[in-house]
């Protein structure tokens, strides 16, 4: 590349390849033409860098802007309003050592058509207090200049108004190929790799991550998954210390975190728990003795780390593997929620009686109610609470959603002698008389009688 | 269902004898349900209805409506068996009209079910059509209901002819079935499959026959 004639500062060069990106490329490049500000919100590693410095190397943009294509990596100095100034003058090129304000600036911004990208913006977005409203000021500001794009890259989705949000998506399946066999030579595409892929949700760090690290260890398709069943997302770190969990826990040392309090990481242990996330209007009531919940969950979705979908708060699958409890039923938030889900299942359900529509729930949060009681069951086999619970979720999907449970084989090795055997088996069996297997029904059936009529219990 | 119909009816007498004794007429009335299609289906269709009759009875006045659904249905069942069709289309609209007050979907898709496949087999296909997209539309959640509403649109439009649609929704259906382990449906619906094949065959064999001979008849343009 030619040395820059203006003064200030060329931008890093592009990533070598930015695969399934282009739709997204070219729609920022329309918005830069026009000088529309324009704001990249997504999770750490989601690739917000990589379309940035895309877009400034785009032939179209290289046209309109030559050398007045600008890049601050707002990481990478002490976060502050006054070195965020600083740094701003020195890589436009203005050459006003300290600027106290914008006021000085103004002239030079003024004069020029530019494009500057202010990379990982977060770091100075998540500022508290007055300093955060100073660089929101100055950041909004530079919004308003008609002369001058702003691009912001950022974890969090408080930026300026007038700026054009775009959600950064993960990679479609064969982008995230793409990406995973530019780095990864020892083994061909086969359907075991694109299933881990698919695991880590199509999140580009991870996958750079996992085939970099596999490409280091010379490890074969083979050897790769099993790693991969092995480790999960603690096996995704190089050796040049760069690795998913600096990259999450930077998010999590930022201020606006921080001031969340200290439930805020075992929260997200909850969202990273459940495969669906948590319903958004069940918050109240699962964590009554939190203040203010909603809050929270609001700037875990501003930061990036969660995001909506119909209706629940979920995460993707790199950061739910990282922040779900190694030991569930250990987790004070995830026991209370099994308690309050174990009182919601045990309403009586007939068509007659009240509760049978109120019972439709079970519909939309069948598979975490599936997974709460097959992890509490693994733990709790003595507990007669639990099984309960289960034979009511059983008798829940009987009336409103029937289908095929994994639950089905623990129920049976339950000791005869338990207490909740004989209904949990009994509601098992309605539920493959519901699916047509009248065989099973038959056989479960025909134990549950056995048991009761051993215990004297047949009337 | 495991046709083990003199145990089931066995059962329920038991049952009911234990109920009579608690004085819980709505658990006789469960009991008198569940006996009435056991004979029904052993083939005891006035001790059926009898039965069945009693259930209702039974039953208080409010309350207890599913019950009573259910018991309608019964009834339908074992009219048509009898040949009754216009008395079993009376009581499937009332066990319809009950589920359809109480919004229970999928009761819904069985009355819906029990008419396309009476008027199916009365040759009236507007009406079984009908009565069979109704089923579908309440099978949300439920895929051996899906299934089942398969299995019969495909036997619907085997009787119109409509031999490839047929085929690809008994196999749709197939597929489901399997998933589910339901085997004597599946069973059931090969079993269709197996008739649209033959009945396709036996067309497409009938259309030759028709066509050589009148092109025999045909005279030569030479």
């Amino acid at each position: 590349m030619l040395p820059s004639s203006a003064p200030g500062e060329s931008p890093p060069p592009p990533p070598r390849i930015c695969f399934g990106r282009d739709e997204l490329i070219e729609k920022i490049v329309d918005f830069a033409e026009r000088l529309t500000p324009v704001a990249l919100i997504g999770a750490g590693g989601i690739g917000k860098t990589s379309i940035a410095l895309s877009v400034l190397h785009d032939n179209r943009i290289i046209r309109r802007f030559g050398d007045e294509r600008r890049f601050i990596r707002c990481d990478q100095f002490p976060a502050s309003c006054t070195h965020f100034l600083r740094r701003l003058s020195e890589v436009v090129g203005a050459g006003i050592e300290n600027p106290g304000d914008l006021t000085p600036l103004r002239p030079f911004l003024s004069s020029r058509e530019m494009l500057i990208v202010l990379d990982n913006a977060e770091s100075i977005l998540g500022l508290q207090g007055t300093s955060a409203q100073e660089v929101y000021d100055v950041m909004e500001e530079l919004s308003h200049f008609s002369n001058v794009c702003l691009c912001i890259t950022s974890r969090i989705s408080a930026v300026p108004p007038d700026c054009e949000t775009l959600d950064i998506p993960t990679l479609s399946m064969e982008a995230a190929c793409d990406t995973f066999y530019r780095i990864y030579k020892h083994g061909k595409h086969s359907d075991p790799i694109n299933n881990v892929l698919a695991q880590l949700d199509f999140h580009p760090l991870s996958i750079t991550l996992l085939a970099t690290v596999a490409q280091h260890n010379k490890w074969n398709t083979d050897r790769l998954t099993r790693e991969w069943e092995r480790q999960r997302t603690r096996m995704l770190r190089t050796r040049y210390s760069k690795s998913l969990a600096a990259t999450i826990e930077l998010s999590l040392a930022s201020p606006t975190f921080q001031e969340l309090g200290p439930d805020a990481r075992a929260l997200l242990g909850v969202v990273a728990f459940f495969p669906q996330g948590v319903d958004e209007n069940n918050l109240d009531w699962l964590f009554p003795t939190i203040p203010d919940i909603a809050n929270i969950f609001d700037t875990f979705c501003v930061l990036s780390l969660t995001s909506r979908s119909d209706g629940f708060v979920t995460m993707l699958a790199p950061l739910r593997d990282y922040f779900c409890p190694r030991d569930p039923t250990a987790s004070p938030f995830l026991c209370v929620i099994k308690d309050h889900y174990s009182r919601r299942l045990s309403v009586e359900i007939y068509p007659d009686k009240p509760g049978y529509q109120e019972a439709r729930w079970i519909i939309l949060e069948d598979t975490n109610i599936e997974h709460l009681l097959n992890t509490f069951t693994l733990t709790d086999t003595e507990s007669d609470d639990i099984w309960d619970a289960c034979a009511c979720f059983v008798e829940h999907l009987y009336w409103h959603e029937p289908r095929h449970i994994s639950l089905g084989s623990k129920i049976e090795g339950l000791s005869d002698s338990h207490p909740s055997k004989p209904q949990c088996l009994y509601q098992l069996s309605r539920l493959f008389q519901s699916l047509g297997n009248h065989a099973e029904a038959q056989r479960l059936l025909s134990h549950t009688l056995e048991i009761w009529r051993e215990r004297g219990d047949d009337h | 269902m495991l046709r083990c119909y003199k145990e089931g009816e066995k059962q329920a007498k038991e049952a009911l004898e234990v109920y009579e004794r608690l004085g819980d007429t709505v658990g006789q009335a469960e009991c008198l349900g569940a006996l009435a299609i056991s004979l029904h289906k052993s083939g005891q269709l006035d001790a059926a209805e009898e039965v069945a009759s009693r259930a209702i009875n039974l039953l208080p006045k409010k309350g207890n409506q599913f019950l009573l659904s259910r018991c309608h249905r019964s009834l339908a069942a074992m009219h048509w068996s009898k040949g009754d069709i216009e008395k079993a289309i009376l009581h499937s609209e009332t066990a319809l009209g009950i589920a359809s007050f109480w919004g229970w979907y999928n009761h819904l898709h069985r009355d819906h079910y029990f008419l396309a496949t009476l008027f199916c087999t009365q040759g009236r296909f507007d009406d079984a059509n009908a009565h069979v997209e109704l089923a579908n539309s309440h099978t949300v959640n439920n895929p051996f209901e899906l299934a089942l509403s398969m299995y019969l649109q495909a036997g619907i439009w085997l009787q119109q002819f409509k031999f490839e649609q047929a085929k690809s929704k008994a196999l749709h259906a197939v597929e489901i079935f399997e998933k589910l382990g339901a085997v004597q449906d599946l069973e059931t619906c090969r079993q269709l499959l197996g008739i649209i094949d033959l009945m396709q065959e036996e067309i497409a064999g009938l259309s030759l026959v028709v066509i050589n001979s009148w092109k025999s008849a045909t005279p030569s343009a030479c």
